[in-house]
C-alpha cells in the first residue's frame, strides 16, 4: 500500500526540523553574527534544505524563548545590520540538546554493536 | 543607493504591515525588511521595482502575504481582515494622529509661545518662561520637532532615527515646562470646563502628550517598534542636555550671586570672578529687578541675595549702575512688555538718588543761557528745561548735573500757573525736609542739592499726569579757568543721570553772551565774536566736554563788586605765580574699574612722564583693599568690574599724614555705591592734623559715592576736563604743576566799607564766588558750629553748597509752615536784560536790512 511505503525524503523532512535550531544555535557558538549572513549560510548548507522563511520565524522563537539576542547596528552604508549571539540560556540548551544528542548517538552506536545485555 | 519606485516603497510597506499586524510578527517584518533592503543594496538595481520587491518577499517569506495566510495568522484565533480593511484602519489611525498631532504638538504650544512673548502674561503673573532667546528657541523645538514629524508621515515614508530623536527631545521640554505649571493646571482645568479658555497652563502638558502619541502610534504595527522606544529615550536624554545647557547661564550666575553675597570675603570676592568669567548680567539684572527677581526661572530656584545686595553684586561685576541696563532693556523692549510697563513706576520717588527711567516722563524743551565776564574771571549760566509726563499718574522728575569744576547753583526757578517762583535757601537737611513734606501732599517743590564735588541733584514734582508739564531752572555762578592773564575757559554742564527720556536729536539753544570775545571748539562760531548763538543736540551736551573760551584784559588784575546781600564789597585779585615742583609731591590713587578701561595707556603714559612728581601710587585691589607701589611700571593693570576706591583713598590719607608736602591725585571712574562703610575714611579725615590738598580727575560719566562723602569732610579738587581723554587732561595738570609754570591764581577777599575798593567794578556774581569759598573754608574748618555758619553764609548768598540747598514751594503758606524763606525779586542772579536786548535789536535790525534788499530784487523777477 502507497501509504505505507517507507519515504526518505519525509524521514530527511522530520530529521531536518529537529536539527534546524540545533544548527543555528551552534553556528552562534563562536560568537555574534550578522543576521543577514547567516540566514544566507544556513540556506546555502547542502543537506539542510530550508529557505529564509523558515529561519527567520525560528529566530524570532529562539528569540522570544531566551535563546538568542539580538542587536541592531546601524550603517552609513545601507540598511541597519542585526547581529545575532546566543544568550547565557542558549549555550546551557545547546549545551543540553549537544549532550542529548551524543547520548543518542552513542546508544545507537551501542545497538549497531548488539546492545547492553546487562540493560 | 538604489532608487525606491512608489509602487515598491508602499507593496513593501503593506506587506510588511501585514506580516507584522500577524501575532508575533513585528520581529519577522523588522527582519524581512532588513533582509529585503540588504539584498537590494547588494543587488543595486538602477530602480527597484515592484517587481523586485515582490520576488524577493514571498522568497524570504516563503509565501505571499497578499495571497496566503502566514501561518502565524493560520494559528491565530483572530478573525482574519481583509488588506482593504487593514489599510483603511490605518488611514483612519493616521488622520487622527495627525489631528491631535497638529493641535496639540503644534499649534498649541505656537500659539502660547507668541501669546507669551506679546503680553508677558505668566512673567507678569508667576515665573517667566522665556527669560533669554535661548528659552524662545528652546520651546520653538517643540512644535517644530512635531511638525517636522508629521510632515514625514504626511509624505507616506517611515519614521527615521533622527524624527524619533526629536519626539523624545520635545518631551523632555515639555516636561520641563510642565512640572512648574502643574500646580496651576487644576485651576486651567476649571476654567476650559465652566469659561472655555485655559489651555494655555495646559500646552507643555498637551505636547508632551501629543509627542508620546506620535511615538505610540507611528510605532504600533510597525516592526521598528522597540527601535522606536529606545530612539525616543536618547531623545529625551538629548532634550534634557539641551535645557541644561540653556539654563546653564542661570544657574551658573545664581551659584555665584550665591558666593558673592557670602559674609566671607575670600568667598564674595570669589563669587564676583566667577560671575565675570560664567554669569549671565540678564540674571544678575533680573535679580536686582524687585518684579523679576522671584519670576525669572522655570525650575529655577532663585538667588538668595535681597535687591538691594545684587545691585551691588551687578555694579562691582559690571562696573555699571543696575538701572542704566535696565532702562537700556525696558527701551528695548518697549512698553508693553513687562519691563517696559513695570517702568512706568517711580521707584525712587522723594529719594536723594536719580534711579530708574519712567517710560512716559520725557524732557520736552531745553535751553541754556549765559553771560561771561572773562576780566573778573567768572561766567553765569542758566539751564532751563521743561518736563512732560505722558502716564496716567503724577512723577517726579530727577536729573544730576555736573556743573563746570568750581561752579555753584546760585538761581533756582519753577514755574507755577505761568510764574516763575523763586527757591528759598537754606541749611541742606531743612529744604530736603520741607520738599519730602510737600512731595507727600503731591504739592509742587523744586529741590537742588550737592551729589558730590561739582555735581547737584535736581528733583522735582508732580508733573501733572497724562501730557501735564513742568518748567525748572537753575542758575549757576561759574569761575573761569584761567590758563594764562589773557584767557579764561570754562565747560558747559552736563546731565550725567536722569530718570526721564530725552530725544538724542533734541535741539538745546546755547545762547552765551561776553564782554570781550569767545570762542568754541565744539559750538558753532557766532556771527558775532562776544556771543555764541548756537543749537547743540541734547546727547552732545552729555558727550565730550564742551569748552568756552572768553579772552580777558591781561592788565586787569583788580575788580571789585558789591556784597548786596551782607554788604560791604569784595575784593578780588588775579596773579601769576611760578611753581616750584619741591612744595608737593602726589601720592596717586588708582582705580581700577572698568571706566578706567579705555584711559589705561594714557593714564599709565602720563603718569611715567610725570614720575618725578609721584611718590606713591595706590592702586585699588578688589581682594586687598588696596597695593601700593613706587612707580607706574611696577604693577600691571587690569580696569574691570566696578571697584571700591574708599580704602585705597584712606590708605592715602595715612601715607599723606607723616607729610606736610605730599597732595593727593584720585583718578577714577563713577562710583555710584558706596561699596564699604565710610565710617573708616570719615574717620581718617576727621583725624588728620594737616590739610592734604586732594585732586579729583574723572573719567567716565556718573555718580560717586566716595565723592559725596568726602564732600563731607574736605574739599577736593576737581582737576579740568577739557579734553576727550582723561589722559590728555592727566597730562596738562602734571605738566601745570612742572617746575617754572606760571600759573593764574584767583583771590576774593570781602572787604567791609571803611577799606577801598581798587581795580574794575564786576557783577556781584566775584561776591558769590567768594561767598562759596568761604563757605567752604568754614564747613571743613573744623571750627564751633561749622556747619550751622557755612550753611548760613551759603543761604544768605543763595548757594547750593554741601552744607545748602535750594527748594522752591508752591505758595507762602508752604514756605512759613517750613519755616523758610525764599529770595527777594531782585536780589537773584540773572542773565542781564540788557544784553539780550541789545542781540535782539542786532537781529531785528539785521533782518530789516535783509528783507529790504531782497524785495526790489524780487521785484525784479
Amino acid at each position: 500500500m502507497p501509504e505505507d511505503k517507507f519515504n526518505i525524503d519525509n524521514w530527511a523532512t522530520q530529521a531536518r526540523k529537529g536539527l534546524l535550531e540545533y544548527s543555528i544555535l551552534n553556528s552562534l557558538v563562536e560568537g555574534e553574527r550578522y543576521g543577514y549572513l547567516l540566514v544566507k549560510q544556513l540556506v546555502g548548507m547542502d543537506g539542510l534544505g530550508v529557505s529564509e522563511g523558515t529561519v527567520y520565524p525560528l529566530l524570532s522563537r529562539l528569540k522570544r524563548h531566551g535563546l538568542v539576542e539580538t542587536r541592531l547596528e546601524e550603517s552609513s552604508e545601507g540598511p541597519a545590520r542585526k547581529y545575532y549571539s546566543l544568550t547565557p540560556l542558549g549555550r546551557e540548551q545547546l549545551k543540553l540538546m549537544t549532550e542529548y544528542i551524543g547520548n543518542l548517538m552513542e546508544g545507537i552506536e551501542t545497538l549497531k554493536k548488539g546492545g547492553n545485555e546487562n540493560v | 543607493m538604489s532608487k525606491w519606485s512608489d509602487a515598491a516603497r508602499s507593496y513593501f510597506e503593506d506587506a510588511l504591515g501585514l506580516v507584522g499586524a500577524t501575532e508575533g510578527g513585528a520581529e519577522l517584518a523588522e527582519d524581512i525588511r532588513i533582509h529585503v533592503e540588504t539584498e537590494i543594496s547588494e543587488r543595486k538595481p538602477g530602480l527597484v521595482t515592484k517587481e523586485i520587491v515582490e520576488g524577493i518577499v514571498v522568497r524570504v517569506l516563503g509565501y505571499d502575504p497578499f495571497v496566503k495566510e502566514s501561518p502565524a495568522r493560520k494559528e491565530s484565533k483572530a478573525p482574519r481582515r481583509s488588506l482593504s480593511e487593514i489599510v483603511e484602519d490605518r488611514k483612519n489611525k493616521n488622520g487622527w494622529t495627525r489631528f491631535y498631532g497638529w493641535t496639540f504638538g503644534v499649534i498649541l504650544p505656537v500659539i502660547t509661545l507668541i501669546f507669551e512673548i506679546v503680553t508677558g502674561a505668566c512673567a507678569s503673573a508667576f515665573f517667566d518662561p522665556i527669560p533669554s532667546i535661548g528659552h524662545i528657541v528652546l520651546i520653538a523645538l517643540v512644535p517644530a520637532g512635531c511638525a517636522w514629524c508629521l510632515l514625514g508621515i504626511g509624505r507616506g515614508g517611515p519614521l527615521g532615527a533622527r524624527k524619533i530623536l526629536a519626539l523624545g527631545g520635545t518631551i523632555a521640554i515639555s516636561l520641563y515646562y510642565t512640572i512648574p505649571l502643574a500646580v496651576f493646571m487644576p485651576f486651567a482645568v476649571i476654567g476650559i470646563i465652566f469659561y472655555g479658555f485655559g489651555f494655555l497652563p495646559l500646552a507643555p502638558l498637551f505636547s508632551m502628550l501629543a509627542a508620546f502619541g506620535l511615538i505610540k502610534r507611528l510605532g504600533k504595527g510597525n516592526p521598528e517598534v522597540p527601535r522606536y522606544w529606545r530612539k525616543a529615550g536618547v531623545g529625551f536624554l538629548l532634550g534634557l542636555l539641551v535645557v541644561i545647557g540653556v539654563e546653564s547661564p542661570r544657574y551658573l550666575t545664581t551659584l555665584g550671586l550665591n558666593m558673592a553675597g557670602s559674609a566671607d570675603p575670600e568667598r564674595a570676592m570669589n563669587g564676583i570672578g566667577f560671575l565675570r568669567t560664567f554669569g549671565s548680567e540678564k540674571t544678575i539684572l533680573d535679580s536686582c529687578l524687585p518684579e523679576f527677581r522671584n519670576q525669572s526661572g522655570v525650575l529655577w530656584v532663585g538667588p538668595r541675595n535681597s535687591p538691594e545686595q545684587a545691585r551691588e553684586i551687578f555694579y562691582r561685576v559690571t562696573g555699571r549702575e543696575y538701572y542704566v541696563d535696565a532702562d537700556r532693556e525696558a527701551a528695548s523692549q518697549g512698553e508693553g512688555s513687562v519691563l517696559g510697563m513695570r517702568s512706568r513706576w517711580d521707584w525712587y520717588r522723594g529719594d536723594q538718588v536719580v534711579g530708574r527711567k519712567i517710560h512716559g516722563v520725557s524732557l520736552q524743551h531745553s535751553r541754556i543761557d549765559g553771560v561771561v565776564e572773562a576780566d573778573a574771571a567768572h561766567a553765569y549760566l542758566e539751564w532751563t528745561m521743561e518736563f512732560r509726563n505722558d502716564t496716567p499718574m503724577q512723577q517726579e522728575a530727577r536729573a544730576l548735573w555736573r556743573l563746570p569744576p568750581g561752579a555753584a547753583v546760585t538761581r533756582v526757578n519753577l514755574w507755577v500757573n505761568g510764574e516763575a517762583r523763586e527757591a528759598a535757601f537754606n541749611a541742606k537737611s531743612k529744604v530736603v525736609e520741607a520738599y519730602k513734606r510737600v512731595v507727600t501732599r503731591r504739592r509742587d517743590p523744586l529741590l537742588v542739592t550737592t551729589a558730590g564735588k561739582d555735581h547737584v541733584l535736581a528733583q522735582c514734582f508732580p508733573i501733572p499726569r497724562n501730557g501735564g508739564k513742568m518748567k525748572i531752572r537753575l542758575g549757576m555762578v561759574v569761575p573761569l579757568h584761567l590758563e594764562s592773564l589773557d584767557q579764561g575757559s570754562f565747560v558747559l554742564p552736563s546731565l550725567v543721570g536722569e530718570n526721564f527720556y530725552a530725544s538724542e536729536e533734541l535741539g538745546v539753544p546755547v545762547w552765551i553772551d561776553s564782554q570781550t570775545m569767545l570762542s568754541s571748539l565744539s559750538l558753532e562760531s557766532p556771527d558775532l565774536a562776544d556771543t555764541i548763538r548756537t543749537t547743540v543736540d541734547f546727547s552732545d551736551l552729555n558727550g565730550d566736554p564742551i569748552v568756552v573760551y572768553a579772552e580777558r584784559d591781561p592788565e586787569l588784575t583788580r575788580f571789585w563788586s558789591e556784597n548786596p546781600y551782607s554788604g560791604g564789597i569784595t575784593q578780588g585779585t588775579v596773579s601769576l605765580e611760578t611753581v616750584v615742583s619741591e612744595d608737593s609731591k602726589l601720592i596717586v590713587v588708582l582705580d581700577t574699574s572698568v571706566a578706567l578701561s579705555e584711559s589705561l595707556t594714557e593714564v599709565r603714559a602720563a603718569l611715567e612722564r610725570f614720575g618725578d612728581q609721584i611718590s606713591k601710587i595706590v592702586v585699588v585691589d578688589e581682594r586687598l583693599g588696596y597695593r601700593v607701589f613706587d612707580s607706574p611700571s611696577d604693577f600691571k593693570w587690569k580696569a574691570e568690574g566696578g571697584k571700591d576706591n574708599a580704602p585705597a583713598l584712606e590708605h592715602a590719607f595715612q601715607l599723606a599724614e607723616n607729610s606736610a608736602t605730599e597732595s593727593i591725585l584720585w583718578i577714577h571712574g563713577p562710583q555710584p555705591r558706596e561699596l564699604s562703610s565710610a565710617e573708616g575714611l570719615l574717620r581718617q579725615l576727621s583725624r588728620r592734623k594737616n590739610t592734604t590738598p586732594v585732586y579729583s580727575l574723572s573719567c567716565g560719566k556718573g555718580m560717586n559715592g566716595v565723592l559725596t562723602t568726602l564732600e563731607k569732610r574736605l574739599d577736593v579738587m576737581s582737576v579740568q576736563r577739557f579734553a576727550k581723554s582723561p589722559g590728555t587732561d592727566l597730562n596738562s595738570f602734571l605738566d601745570s604743576r612742572q617746575s617754572g609754570r606760571g600759573r593764574v591764581v584767583i583771590n576774593y577777599q570781602h572787604l567791609d566799607g571803611s577799606e577801598e575798593a581798587r581795580g574794575r567794578k564786576v557783577a556781584d556774581h566775584a561776591t558769590r564766588l567768594w561767598a562759596l569759598s568761604e563757605a567752604k573754608r568754614i564747613l571743613y574748618s573744623r571750627e564751633n558750629k561749622a556747619y550751622e555758619r557755612s550753611a548760613k553764609l551759603a543761604a544768605q548768598h543763595q548757594l547750593v553748597t554741601p552744607a545748602s540747598g535750594a527748594v522752591v514751594l508752591e505758595n507762602e503758606r508752604q514756605y512759613k509752615e517750613a519755616g523758610l524763606e525764599p529770595v527777594k525779586e531782585g536780589t537773584t542772579a540773572s542773565i542781564p536784560d540788557g544784553v539780550n536786548s541789545v542781540i535782539l535789536l542786532v537781529f531785528a535790525l539785521g533782518s530789516i536790512l535783509a528783507i529790504r534788499r531782497l524785495l526790489p530784487a524780487r521785484r525784479d523777477i
